[in-house]
């Protein structure tokens, strides 16, 4: 079923927090909320599932407007960033709290009840778990247990709040892989909330930024990161230098002793200059033609991260692949080049 | 471990043998007839009866009161806050007279009652108003750091799977908070056991008919008569005893079930 938001506002007493949001995410398709904490992402999430009311604008599911309904009645599968397990019950209730709670006309019967909880758990691979208690249980196993819990009521749509978000970085890679084979078999419309840019381009099909109450771009991951449409995208996606300064006579960029030639600016004209740390090169060069000095190499493993002091101005992060950690030492003069730029009005 | 050994031991071991060992060096025909008195007996009968009324009462209201403190922010919520422990502030017999003046056939509560034919004060449904108001605060003050702790999560979580807010309290609310309204509920019982104050002057004190096992307990000591007055203690003492001994087995079974198999 498709999720969509027309011209939602929410404000928490002065504070804006949703500022006029539209979105639509298709039938079966598995997008991110992505943004920094803060950007109303959560609070957007919490409208369309019926949680948190909107001062303003429509929430529409699969063409049915379901503003006025509250959660219960939205069918939608909630998982919150802690869970949010039922303490006092078993692996096995939790998941089955959902059908015990339907009228008495469309509840299952306690044996398809059983099935039917065996089959989810089975689909989280947790079948061995029924009989134990959430606290019992590892964080991620918790969330696997909440994702089969929302799963149960069989909901149009899946909403995913920070899921990962109280996990290690290895569970949740896997957890985050699990995800999406578990989507590609059950093509529910699922909308994800992360503040984790890698989860959200691993993830998603398309990725929807949020700042400050506004959708700032949606596309998909490729064009996110290719084509960021303003500064704060490309300084949210990928790890970014950014520089500012006034365009000189020759169409560059002067910071300090490092020129930047920028390709079209108007000469004059104030910028700000996104870069991103893998799109720099760094060349030895000799004391006159040199612009920076290495002042710290970080190995990161799989790639070595630079920091270039520019003479007279500031310092620059590059990242180069692993085999350039021979050449460049700390206190080696460079010259710095940038591949790709970003240019934007200051 | 030492400290707490010492302090149970002045406070509390000791004084209990002393009316044990009272009613051990009494003549046997003495107890007995202290024992098996139908004054004390029906005084024992009420102070129980009306204890568990009040406690039972207390139970529903004061988890109402804790969870509208906890969950709700209305104008005002700071300051009765603050006066659910003016139960525990006030001298007993203070509130008491209170009571008793607010639910009298002239008083304000009590006015309201007359022309329905109920009269509050000086009848057992008086005494239960009184230690309803003494054992309140402890429901309300042990069940409410419960609520405070619920994530509220859990019951958006039992909302967005289609329960009812009915069926959200009942099934994944009550559950957690369970433990803590059983021991809130046997403290306001244990209290109102032993409460004197504030129950004599609504109670009128009628033998056989309004009078508490305290006031037995007082009354013998007036008249120097220690057995009978240690004898009627011993056997609030075994009777209390025994209850909060099931109660707590119970309480047990209860939280064992939610967290250490857990």
């Amino acid at each position: 079923m498709s999720i969509e938001a027309v011209g939602v506002s929410k404000s928490y007493g002065a504070h804006p927090v949703l500022r006029d949001v539209s979105l639509k995410v298709d039938d079966g398709g598995l997008v991110a909320l992505l943004g920094p904490s803060g950007s109303g992402k959560t609070s957007l999430l919490r409208v369309l599932a019926g949680l948190e009311a909107p001062d303003a604008g429509r929430v529409v599911f699969g063409g049915r407007d379901v503003s006025r309904h509250g959660v219960a009645d939205r069918g939608v599968g909630f998982v919150f960033q802690h869970y949010a397990l039922f303490r006092e019950m078993t692996v096995f209730e939790n998941v089955a709290f959902g059908l015990r709670v339907k009228p008495r006309a469309v509840r299952p019967s306690e044996e398809r009840l059983r099935r039917k909880v065996h089959e989810l758990l089975g689909l989280v691979q947790l079948e061995s778990m029924a009989n134990r208690y959430p606290s019992q249980l590892s964080g991620g196993q918790r969330q696997r247990v909440a994702l089969a819990r929302a799963l149960a009521v069989e909901p149009a749509v899946l909403l995913l709040d920070e899921p990962f978000g109280a996990l290690d970085t290895k569970v949740r890679r896997q957890l985050r892989s699990w995800l999406r084979t578990l989507h590609d078999e059950l093509h529910v419309t699922t909308l994800i909330v992360t503040h984790d840019q890698e989860e959200a381009l691993e993830l998603a099909d398309r990725v929807i930024l949020m700042n400050d109450g506004r959708i700032e771009q949606q596309g998909s991951p490729t064009e996110l990161y290719e084509a960021p449409a303003t500064a704060f995208v490309a300084e949210f996606l990928g790890d970014v230098n950014v520089i500012e300064g006034t365009v000189e006579g020759d169409g560059a960029l002067a910071v300090g002793r490092w020129r930047v030639p920028l390709l079209d600016a108007a000469p004059g004209s104030r910028v700000r200059v996104a870069l991103r740390t893998a799109d720099l090169e760094l060349l030895v060069a000799e004391d006159d033609d040199a612009c920076a000095t290495i002042s710290r190499v970080a190995d990161l493993g799989e790639k070595i991260q630079f920091e270039a002091t520019v003479d007279g101005g500031p310092t620059v992060r590059v990242h180069l692949a692993r085999r350039a950690l021979l050449t460049l030492e700390r206190g080696a003069r460079v010259t710095i080049e940038a591949r790709v730029q970003r240019v934007y009005p200051a | 471990m030492a400290v707490t050994s010492v302090v149970l031991l002045t406070l509390v071991a000791v004084p209990l043998s002393a009316l044990v060992l009272t009613v051990l060096r009494a003549s046997s025909d003495a107890i007995v007839r202290a024992a098996t008195d139908p004054r004390t007996l029906a005084a024992c009968a009420l102070s129980f009866g009306a204890s568990a009324a009040a406690a039972f009462l207390c139970a529903p209201l004061g988890l109402a009161v804790a969870w509208s403190l906890a969950r709700w922010d209305f104008p005002g919520r700071r300051v009765l806050d603050a006066l659910i422990d003016i139960p525990f502030a006030l001298p007993t017999s203070v509130s008491g007279i209170a009571l008793t003046a607010l639910c009298a056939p002239t008083g304000w509560v009590g006015a309201c009652f007359v022309p329905l034919g109920i009269d509050l004060a000086f009848t057992r449904v008086g005494i239960v108003i009184a230690l309803l108001f003494t054992g309140l605060p402890f429901v309300v003050r042990t069940v409410q750091p419960v609520i405070e702790d619920l994530p509220r999560d859990v019951e958006e979580a039992a909302a967005s799977l289609g329960a009812s807010p009915a069926q959200a309290f009942r099934r994944v609310l009550l559950p957690s908070v369970l433990p803590a309204l059983m021991t809130g509920t046997t403290l306001a019982f244990a209290r109102s056991l032993g409460e004197y104050g504030s129950v004599v002057f609504i109670a009128g004190n009628m033998p056989m008919r309004t009078e508490v096992a305290p006031l037995r307990v007082l009354a013998h000591l007036e008249n120097y008569d220690y057995v009978s007055a240690a004898v009627v203690a011993v056997e609030m003492l075994v009777a209390s005893a025994g209850l909060l001994l099931a109660v707590n087995l119970v309480q047990r079974r209860l939280v064992h079930r939610g967290t250490s198999n857990a």
